[in-house]
């Protein structure tokens, strides 16, 4: 009988074991791309839409297993950013050292520092639909994964335009992507003031010596070059 | 007998625990946090010019650095560390290239390494590894 339980108190802890662990870390392809020690910093490559009275933002990411040391964060993103300093609200695939997954971000002037919201990842090469919108009527801003609204929160500022990127720090994360399976970032599309979607429009990150990217603003690629 | 019972309770607490992790697991929000801190390793201060004006770094009262922002620039941004000769505290002023202070900052260490982003629409400070926020404009801040 005592052996019988003490198994049962066994499965219980590799239940519990088992469930906290698929709440950051789920099964993933190991990353294949390891990056020198490029130092502090930031890199960002992808796209950017200024539109006064944007509405909403969406792209359809793949999910990537970057490869994420012992500090900061690799980020794939949609975004709606205010004019004025510390005013962002963003979802997207998200590794740090704590491992992979499926976060947003939300910042006001007198925040003290972005909140953040965490959910499990999606599985690796999954493509999955994310968006941020605001209403502007009652100022709620609500992020979506997969057309179903995960979060709202009032902010007290204003969108004028929308990003989609592919974001670390510091250099030495690996940025989403590799060369020879590039993180993709597709059907994009920008809410006009007229809460019209339509496709986005700008410029995509030009290709660096440690980044790659691909397509045009409506469809586009980013990697690591890993040197 | 009463081992029995000391057992079956340890079961049903097991079970408590476990249903709750599960349903936290399950659960489609989550608890909201502060963008995660990486760790609080030594000291040492970061200015990272995103898109803003060219930016001079004053420590204590001394020129300490200058940094430029992402479009005018490929190399690594600039990073300030305690010395003999310059302790903490810190006063750290960040003045628009030869002129104006744009923001005055006082670092103690207390809470780990820290970074200054300089943005084309203010000044701002947060924990080293802090998400700044939309990625950078395409020209720097006159």
């Amino acid at each position: 009988m005592q052996h019988h339980l003490s198994r049962l108190l066994l499965a219980c802890a590799a239940g519990l074991l088992s469930a906290s662990t698929l709440l950051v870390n789920p099964p993933a392809a190991a990353a294949s791309c390891t990056p020198p020690a490029r130092g502090a910093g930031y890199a960002w490559m992808g796209v950017s839409e200024t539109m006064s009275g944007a509405r909403a933002v969406y792209s359809e990411i793949k999910t990537y297993d970057p490869f994420v040391g012992g500090s900061g964060f690799s980020y794939a993103w949609v975004m709606l950013p205010g004019s004025g300093s510390n005013q962002w609200a963003q979802i997207g695939s998200y590794k740090s050292a704590a491992g992979r997954t499926t976060t947003a971000q939300f910042m006001q002037q007198s925040f003290a520092y972005a909140i953040q919201y965490d959910w499990p990842a999606k599985t690796v090469g999954s493509v999955h639909s994310y968006s941020v919108g605001r209403d502007p009527a009652t100022h709620v801003f609500q992020a979506y994964v997969d057309g179903s609204s995960v979060k709202s929160i009032t902010l007290d500022w204003t969108p004028n335009g929308a990003q989609i990127y592919s974001e670390i720090t510091p250099l030495s994360n690996q940025l989403m992507g590799e060369a020879s399976n590039h993180e993709t970032f597709g059907n994009n599309q920008i809410m006009n003031a007229s809460a019209q979607w339509q496709t986005f429009a700008g410029q995509v990150s030009t290709p660096t010596t440690s980044f790659g990217s691909n397509g045009s603003a409506i469809s586009f690629g980013t990697w690591d070059l890993c040197k | 007998m009463r081992r029995q019972s000391y057992l079956r309770r340890l079961v049903s607490l097991g079970l408590a625990v476990w249903l709750a992790g599960a349903l936290v697991a399950c659960s489609n929000d989550s608890s909201a946090s502060p963008a995660p801190t990486p760790s609080a390793a030594a000291f040492f201060l970061l200015v990272v010019d995103i898109d803003g004006p060219p930016v001079d770094i004053q420590i204590n009262g001394k020129s300490a650095g200058s940094a430029v922002c992402y479009a005018a620039r490929s190399g690594p941004d600039p990073t300030f560390a305690p010395s003999n000769t310059q302790p903490l505290p810190w006063s750290v002023v960040v003045l628009r290239h030869g002129g104006r202070v744009l923001a005055t900052f006082q670092e103690d260490g207390v809470n780990g390494p820290r970074t200054v982003f300089v943005r084309a629409n203010g000044v701002t400070e947060a924990s080293y590894g802090a998400n700044p926020g939309p990625a950078p404009a395409a020209s720097c801040a006159a």
